[in-house]
């Protein structure tokens, strides 16, 4: 996008425009004054003169409502930025504290700061639309001094770095262009213009004793030519506030250097069904970077923004299918180092990225991360086993013949804690399959993810065949013995109850809950067993053994969350260790209870 | 005096209101750029002030690798003289240049710093040192924009002073076109390269 070029075209629009709203501010005086001086001959037709100073006086009463007006409205909105956006919502940026968004909006405020360097401006105060899930957000402020940039939650948490900078750079454009200035000085020269067609109205109507008198022809007149400029008014106004929302859109890719960043917001936005929230107060609508209402079709010209679809099509030229919409899933929460910036800011600054831009890839960004050499050892070894992830993750999907399956799921099944090379144990029993030890050697190139990720693929597969009965008395078999030799860790056993649950001959019956006594019991010896596997996972040595499951499924179903809600805190400062996850998330499917968000995050989180 | 007279007065009046306006962009444009030049000042005085305390929190742990932390004492203390003498004549291209250089030799060494680092877990994992790395990366970022902000208002001030009819005005009064602070490659970048083939 030719960011300079837009910019340009889109500030001779907004000349035109303006230029165009002060013609039609004339032309209503100048009717007004041709109405008036009709009125004058018509009621008055002996006098031969107009008195004195006639059309200045009516064009100085004219300019007086429709200015004052605009004076009055621009009272109305000056209580600052900060009050704006309290109206809206809004709260101010919380970095620190516990709270689940503290790192997102510590994430926020570096942004804003960033952004506001770019653009050679102060930066505003971030604050925060926290009830709001839709992907939106406004900038409020007359001056530097009293600048706001507020962020729905939605968007903090449903865009990449990359999309929240450039809807950040969109709203600083915005500042810097005076954008909230000029559009409340246009709406209170429509208001002044709709006050001609009020003054016109009050004419026109009966007085207190239902009589009209004479003016009654001039005021309908007035009132129509008030009407008619009102609405030229808005139209007008409509216009120039599309052409600013180009600008600033245009404004967002010079700030970042990408197009890839504001793109990936707007195809986000139009894919993006958010959960209800409160609307916002509708005097406010044009301050935001989409409209927070689906405006009707007929509406097009009075509209505030132009259609997403039109500013895709400016972002990214006419080119095939990138202006598609894109889903917005929450992403999973940031951590200390972030995405490399554009390649075109990055190679202002290689310092930062030399070590984070091997490690991660942006997944919007069109070019790739600035890449250090391969020479570096740690990275080297990294790369490597990603690729031998990858491949055997391939493999993976065309195990589906028994004796594949068989040796994969107890492979999964033992794997992780303790990867030797022996298992004596699990080649007694996939002895009768001659590709097993290569499906083990797959299963040990996989990380974390992958394997969880292969686990429940394989178990939802067999879950289907005749054989998994067989497979469940394996599974067991085996783990016993570990049990016996003294070195079964917690997660197999945790692993196996869900594996045998999973492949059950038919579904579970409903067990009788447990009574009220009995509840603390349980639950308490399910937390003193689980305890050690979720916070010293990495110290985890070999479980007592168990003659049979933990009484999980009796527990009433109104105490399940509880439950995992303790158990998630008692494992949130080792939710990195993948064991810790994994036992947290088999806990979960076991207690047939909704895994916690931050588990599935940390379960498909890259090591 | 005659009606031509008025006229040629007129017009040499209207001349010099333009001459005067055009001025007054010029040199509003050219203080966009000390204050843009000013901001990246700021941050890397920022970088500058964060690098003795990295150099001390790795010292206790890198006894062997006492070449690099001398040689990033070393950069270090360069980038600030280039920085104070860039900092009274922003506009000068050969400041400009020298402090380029200077920063780019600090980014060098820093990043075999970095790659040191990566080798030792134990300092890596240090609690100081990851706020220290975060910092910097952030102040990294800030650089960036800051001297993409710099470069934009070089570019508006070439823009202005360059195109006619006000080049003619910036050639009177002495406005010397501006200079760009260009991309930079860091050392390690440059020498992987050549290992490699």
């Amino acid at each position: 996008m030719r960011f300079r070029r837009h910019q340009e075209a889109a500030e001779a629009a907004t000349t035109r425009l303006l230029l165009a709203f002060a013609a039609v501010v004339a032309v209503v005086v100048v009717v007004v004054n041709a109405l008036l001086w009709a009125a004058y001959r018509l009621t008055l037709p002996w006098a031969t003169d107009l008195p004195r100073l006639f059309f200045e006086t009516n064009t100085a009463l004219v300019l007086g409502f429709v200015l004052g007006g605009c004076w009055l409205e621009g009272l109305r909105l000056r209580a600052g930025g900060a009050h704006v956006a309290q109206l809206a919502g809004a709260r101010p940026a919380q970095p620190a504290g516990a709270a689940p968004t503290a790192p997102l909006e510590r994430r926020l405020e570096r942004v804003v700061q960033e952004m506001a360097l770019a653009a050679r401006v102060r930066p505003p105060a971030a604050w925060v639309i926290a009830r709001d899930d839709r992907i939106n957000a406004f900038a409020a402020g007359w001056s530097e001094d009293d600048a706001v940039v507020a962020v729905t939650r939605g968007a903090l948490e449903r865009l990449t770095r990359a999309e929240l900078q450039a809807v950040v750079a969109h709203e600083i454009g915005h500042l810097v262009r005076g954008d909230a200035r000029l559009n409340m000085r246009l709406l209170g020269l429509v208001w002044g213009l709709q006050m001609v067609h009020g003054f016109g109205t009050r004419l026109a109507e009966a007085d207190d004793r239902g009589r009209r008198h004479a003016g009654v022809l001039f005021g309908l007149a007035l009132k129509a030519v008030g009407w008619v400029g009102w609405l030229g008014g808005r139209l007008l106004q409509a216009g120039v506030s599309r052409q600013r929302e180009f600008l600033a859109d245009a404004s967002a890719v010079q700030y970042t250097r990408q197009v890839d960043g504001l793109g990936g917001a707007l195809r986000k936005i139009a894919g993006h069904v958010p959960a209800p929230s409160p609307a916002p107060p509708a005097c406010l609508a044009h301050l935001w970077l989409v409209p927070p209402g689906a405006p009707a079709a007929w509406q097009r010209w009075l509209a505030t923004h132009p259609p997403l679809a039109q500013r895709l099509q400016r972002l990214y030229g006419s080119e095939g299918d990138e202006g598609d919409a894109l889903p917005a899933p929450v992403l999973p929460p940031p951590r200390g180092d972030e995405d490399a910036p554009p390649p075109a800011v990055a190679a202002l600054a290689p310092l930062a990225f030399a070590g984070a831009a091997a490690e991660r890839t942006a997944p919007t960004a069109r070019a790739p991360a600035p890449r250090v050499a391969i020479t570096m050892p740690a990275t080297a070894a990294l790369e490597a086993a990603r690729e031998r992830e990858l491949t055997a993750l391939q493999r993976s999907l065309h195990w589906s013949s028994p004796g594949e399956r068989h040796a994969a799921l107890l492979a999964l099944l033992l794997s992780g804690c303790d990867d030797d090379p022996r298992w004596p144990a699990w080649q007694r029993s996939t002895a009768a399959y001659r590709g097993a030890a290569a499906v083990r050697a797959e299963v040990l190139a996989m990380g974390p993810a992958a394997r969880w990720q292969t686990l429940q693929r394989l178990a939802t597969l067999t879950a289907a065949e005749d054989d998994r009965f067989v497979l469940r008395r394996e599974a067991l078999k085996l783990v016993r013995a570990d049990a016996a030799a003294g070195e079964a860790p917690r997660l197999h056993w945790l692993r196996l109850w869900w594996l045998r649950q999973a492949l059950a001959a038919r579904p579970r019956a409903r067990t009788a809950a447990l009574p009220l006594p009995a509840l603390a019991t349980a639950a308490g010896a399910a937390t003193a067993w689980l305890a050690p596997l979720l916070t010293a996972p990495a110290r985890e040595v070999a479980a007592p053994p168990l003659r049979r499951a933990l009484p999980l499924r009796r527990l009433h179903p109104m105490q399940r969350p509880l439950l995992v809600k303790r158990w998630l805190d008692l494992a949130a400062p080792r939710l990195d260790d993948p064991a810790c996850a994994e036992a947290l998330a088999l806990a979960c499917r076991l207690l047939d209870s909704p895994e916690p968000p931050a588990v599935t995050a940390a379960l498909q989180a890259r090591r | 005096m005659g009606p031509v007279g008025i006229v040629t007065l007129a017009l040499l009046a209207a001349g010099l209101v333009w001459g005067v306006l055009v001025y007054n962009a010029l040199v509003r444009r050219r203080n966009e750029i000390g204050n843009a030049f000013a901001q990246i000042d700021v941050q890397l005085k920022r970088r500058h002030d964060l690098v003795p305390n990295l150099v001390e929190t790795a010292r206790g742990y890198l006894q062997h690798e006492g070449q690099t932390l001398i040689a990033v004492t070393q950069a270090r203390a360069g980038a600030d003289r280039a920085a104070t003498v860039a900092r009274h004549r922003p506009t000068e291209a050969a400041a400009i240049g020298a402090l380029a250089g200077a920063e780019a030799a600090l980014d060098g060494v820093l990043g075999k710093l970095m790659v040191v680092v990566e080798a030792y877990p134990a300092l890596k994992a240090d609690a100081t040192m990851r706020e220290l790395s975060e910092e910097l990366a952030h102040t990294e970022n800030r650089i960036a924009f800051a001297r993409q902000a710099f470069n934009d208002a070089v570019l508006d001030y070439n823009n202005a002073a360059q195109q006619a009819p006000a080049n003619a005005v910036a050639a009177v009064c002495g406005f010397k076109p501006a200079a760009m602070l260009e991309a930079t490659r860091s050392e390690v970048e440059r020498e992987a390269v050549a290992v490699r083939f």
